[in-house]
């Protein structure tokens, strides 16, 4: 069983995912990393996925990914779309090989200082290929601009289905973690699963996005700008 | 010619990760891929800790610090990759 779980506040941004890579149920590892942070010129973002832990040849999707924008300084939802592109290219092979049917991408994230969340799903048996954004319905069903606050993925989602208590009860501490009254531990504490090992991340809000490049210096062809 | 960073002082970084194993919150917290403005920072992390654990060593061994080899840090960024690879093995 895999497990992706996102969270969405005002302030706060959150991401939950598993490090279990298993082959056919069977398990092999339980320290995988299946998250990456970025950080862009407009925003950051946080992704985790399910589905391709990694390559018959070992390779992580995450370290694949961090390669994949290696050297491009773009806003997130470029950066996002030329991930996509790329997942969309090279895993199904690789899916393929290893029995994965389903590969799923989830990145909350802030973007000019808003929260979104963005998803993108693989499925090559069906020839589906989606890069989505995730936004809050009004009471008639007409899209709004705000985020929706929880998503999750992976075959442990199904199982979250079964029991959607943790919903509210992840939305309250958010809301109360945005406001001051509960501390990033207790988030973080409250979210983690019960039986395996996972990986917590959190990214705070910040107004400072939109500097200038140019500002962070940098020297010669190989300077890390 | 080398890498380098260069960081505003004043830069807002508000940001963690926490791993666990069931209910307990691991104490090692190894680091996870990150990129920052189109730098990939994990392995330029691993070069910086390669360094500076070097000279830790050389310095518990002889009881006199060493300090930074700037001249080894560049050796070793210098063969970090500096391009984008969509090639996935």
């Amino acid at each position: 069983m895999t497990l992706i779980v996102a969270a969405v506040g005002k302030e706060s941004i959150w991401l939950l995912a598993d490090r279990r890579l298993s082959n056919k149920g069977r398990a092999l590892r339980d320290d995988a990393f299946k998250i990456l942070s970025l950080e862009a010129t407009d925003g950051a973002a946080l992704l985790g996925y399910t589905g391709l832990g990694m390559t018959a040849a070992g390779t992580e999707p995450s370290d694949w990914m961090c390669a994949v924008l290696r050297e491009r300084n773009l806003p997130i939802e470029k950066a996002l779309g030329t991930l996509g592109g790329a997942m969309r290219h090279r895993l199904p092979e690789h899916m393929g090989k290893i029995g994965a049917r389903t590969h799923t991408l989830l990145a909350p994230a802030f973007v000019g200082g808003r929260p979104r969340l963005y998803s993108i799903d693989i499925v090559p048996d069906r020839g589906l290929f989606q890069f989505r954004r995730h936004v809050a319905p009004t009471k008639d069903g007409a899209p709004t601009e705000h985020a929706i606050p929880l998503g999750a993925g992976g075959s442990g989602a199904a199982v979250l289905e079964q029991d959607r208590s943790w919903r509210r009860t992840l939305r309250r501490l958010v809301k109360a973690h945005d406001r001051g009254s509960a501390s990033t531990r207790t988030v973080a504490d409250i979210s983690r699963s019960s039986t395996t090992k996972f990986t917590l991340f959190l990214r705070i809000r910040t107004d400072q996005w939109g500097h200038d490049a140019s500002s962070f210096g940098s020297s010669g062809s190989k300077a890390v700008r | 010619m080398h890498r380098r960073l260069e960081v505003p002082e004043a830069r807002p970084c508000a940001s963690g990760h926490a791993c666990y194993t069931g209910t307990v919150k691991d104490r090692d917290l190894p680091a996870l891929p990150h990129i920052w403005r189109g730098n990939e920072m994990k392995p330029f992390f691993n070069a910086l800790m390669s360094v500076t654990m070097a000279a830790g060593i050389e310095w518990e061994k002889t009881g006199v610090n060493p300090g930074h080899d700037q001249a080894a840090l560049d050796q070793l960024l210098a063969h970090l990759p500096n391009k984008p690879d969509e090639t996935l093995r």
